[in-house]
């Protein structure tokens, strides 16, 4: 089959690999009809992801159609249409059966060189380097799936893959960035990023009844999504305005009630600031830029919440610890439970409460993953999601690679 | 199976630009080598009742499901144990142990028979952790490595054996018994470096235990 690969920073090949097989009795195999490229492979596509080795196949987002299932996989059948989420979860262990999906004590067979670099290890992750399980990623035309009974959300008829493939990853946690929030009537909601994650967490904090959610990003594309199909009611380009008067402003000086990092550690900034935690990051001094992390805590009100779902790999320098302990901040993060979420938005996509297909930009076959990347990582072409069409029985035709 | 992980590993962690090393467990295997005796500890959590974790482990067959420096063990005609290990390039030792204490559902202990090259001595003691967190599996295994030029090369076999790779066997114990089977990844089925992709069929029939449906 043809598969995405990672040979090193920002070395993509899409070659021919050998068809996945069963390893497991509780293993399907899916025939990936829709891949998407996600902010957090950039973070592979850049390197700043430990462990990962030539010839790795990328991608964590994919749905499709079942074409084989071990012999313990009761639930499926050939032919069923699934998306999958993109932590593996075993289902009987102490952190699935309390909701903890990606904290999954059994689905990382490499779980002792997460071990060491963060204490515990969580769940192993599709696509994700060897430290999260060493798995083949979904940017395929086919993909083993371990824990088929337990993973796989099957969709009903009606409803087309980019309507929900996104179930897959960016749509939940999105919605557990908003959901860490604990909005109440009257909340006031910051997102730094207006990439996907942010838009979902923008329309997520709406769809709880905040009150104002302001999107905070460079890219006046990316904040015009916020505002028109997101649901932002204000936005701040971080280029143009300083952010932390703009929020007071915003506030009446109370700040923000959460706010919500939907940006990860590969931050960008204006500023001198930017310079230093570059340069710190490439003499290791450091491994994430903390950014936008740093400029949510300054900015959120007392007693508020900080809700990071933007990914970060290691360590950071400069950490406002003191803000935290002395205006009684809380933060909340984690790797996305994605489990728990597929059925109750699934739901809200049949309800027509949203269709999360408005944050796709671009439609490339699988060949062309490597451009797909470079668009994204570049944002250029006014590029918000990617996603990938796998060849076999999808024809691509001209009009469908275009961006719409 | 660990060389290559741990190369890595360490080329992640150097990565990272952090001097974590490889872990307590190596260290403590270096620090306790002058002493001869050397002793290895790791525990895990399993959300099992003891009765069931007890009578996977008392039938010592089970063993090589999930240790990866036994390739098996089995009863002899005088209730004793018969371990083979697996060396280097393949070659098998094996040794001769006793079970020196059985408290079902608690404890079972085992100590190999004079004669063994290398005398060893293991133990497994459950105990149930609070509010219905399962059962807590302490493995303990020690190892008497004698002088020697044979007995040299005997230990040089132990020495992939530090507590990191006794806690992965005790992982792989916990996956068969909470989900049924050991958990196989692309790349983890591999004892050398394979790279996160799937594997041809040549490939796969070079891997003990893999299943297919
Ligand atoms: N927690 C999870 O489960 C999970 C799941 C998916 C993605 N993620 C992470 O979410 C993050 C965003 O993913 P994405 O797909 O939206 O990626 P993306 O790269 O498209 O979006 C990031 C956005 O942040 C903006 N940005 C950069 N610096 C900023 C700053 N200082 N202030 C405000 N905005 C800034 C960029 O301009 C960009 O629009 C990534 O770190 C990704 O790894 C986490
Ligand atoms: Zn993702
Ligand atoms: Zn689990």
């Amino acid at each position: 089959m043809k598969a995405n690969c990672w040979y090193g920073k920002h070395d993509l090949r899409v070659e021919e690999v050998p068809d996945p097989q069963i390893l497991n009795t509780r293993d399907a195999i899916v025939k990936v009809t829709s891949t998407a490229i996600c902010g957090s492979d950039l973070h592979l596509y850049n390197a700043y992801i430990p462990s990962l080795e030539r010839g790795d196949i990328l991608g964590h987002e994919f749905m499709g159609e079942v074409v084989e299932v071990g012999s313990d996989v009761k639930n499926l059948s050939v032919g069923d249409r699934v998306v999958v989420p993109f932590p593996i979860a075993c289902g009987s262990c102490a952190a699935c059966m309390s909701g903890l999906w990606s904290l999954c004590e059994n689905s990382n067979p490499n779980a002792w060189m997460a071990e060491k670099l963060w204490g515990h290890s969580p769940a192993g992750l599709f696509g994700y380097s060897h430290m999260l399980g060493g798995y083949a990623g979904g940017q395929a035309e086919y993909a083993r799936v371990p824990f088929a009974d337990v993973g796989p959300l099957k969709i009903p008829d009606g409803l087309t893959d980019e309507q929900v493939l996104f179930l897959s990853d960016i749509f939940p946690t999105g919605y557990m960035g908003a959901e860490m929030c604990n909005i109440t009537p009257g909340d006031v909601i910051a997102v730094w990023g207006a990439g996907p994650v942010g838009q979902f967490a923008i329309a997520s904090a709406k769809m709880l009844g905040a009150e104002r959610v302001i999107a905070i990003d460079r890219f006046p594309y990316r904040l015009r999504m916020a505002l028109s199909k997101a649901g932002a009611t204000d936005i701040i380009n971080y280029e143009e305005t300083d952010v932390y008067e703009a929020l007071l402003e915003m506030t009446g000086g109370r700040g923000p009630d959460s706010c919500i990092d939907a940006v990860g550690m590969e931050a960008h900034a204006p500023n001198l600031m930017y310079g230093v935690d570059r340069a710190k990051q490439s003499m290791m001094l450091e491994t994430d830029r903390p950014l936008a992390l740093r400029q949510a805590i300054r900015a959120c009100k007392n007693g508020g919440t900080i809700s990071v779902i933007g990914v970060y790999g290691g360590f950071i320098d400069k950490f406002p610890m003191g803000a935290i302990v002395n205006r009684s901040l809380t933060l909340k993060s984690g790797q996305c439970h994605v489990h728990r979420y597929l059925k109750p938005l699934l739901e809200r996509i049949v309800r027509g409460e949203i269709d999360p297909s408005f944050v796709i930009t671009h439609r490339l076959p699988l060949s062309e993953a490597p451009r797909g990347y470079e668009m994204f990582l570049n944002k250029d072409d006014g590029c918000e999601k990617v996603v990938l069409k796998a060849s076999n029985g999808f024809a691509v035709s001209p009009s469908m690679s275009a961006a719409s | 199976m660990q060389t290559h992980t741990q190369d890595q590993l360490v080329r992640g962690v150097s990565w990272f630009g952090i001097g974590i090393g490889l872990g307590a467990a190596v260290a403590r295997f270096a620090a306790t080598r002058g002493s001869r005796h050397v002793t290895l500890k790791t525990s895990v959590t399993i959300r099992k009742e003891p009765a069931e974790i007890y009578q996977f482990w008392r039938d010592f067959r089970n063993l090589p499901r999930f240790m990866s420096h036994v390739a098996s063990v089995s009863e002899t005609s005088t209730g004793h144990l018969r371990w083979r290990g697996k060396g280097p390039a393949g070659r098998p030792l094996t040794w001769e142990a006793e079970i020196v204490a059985d408290r079902p559902n608690e404890r079972i202990a085992w100590r190999s028979l004079e004669g063994a090259l290398l005398p060893n001595h293991g133990a497994v003691l459950l105990r149930r952790a609070p509010q219905g967190r399962g059962t807590e599996v302490h493995l303990t295994v020690g190892f008497e490595p004698p002088g020697g030029a044979l007995a040299a090369k005997v230990v040089r076999l132990f020495e992939g054996i530090p507590e990191q790779r006794l806690n992965n066997d005790l992982r792989r114990l916990k996956q068969i018994l909470e989900t049924g089977d050991v958990v196989r990844s692309d790349a983890s089925i591999h004892r050398g470096l394979h790279a996160a992709r799937p594997s041809s069929t040549k490939e796969l029939s070079e891997v003990e235990g893999t299943v297919r449906s």
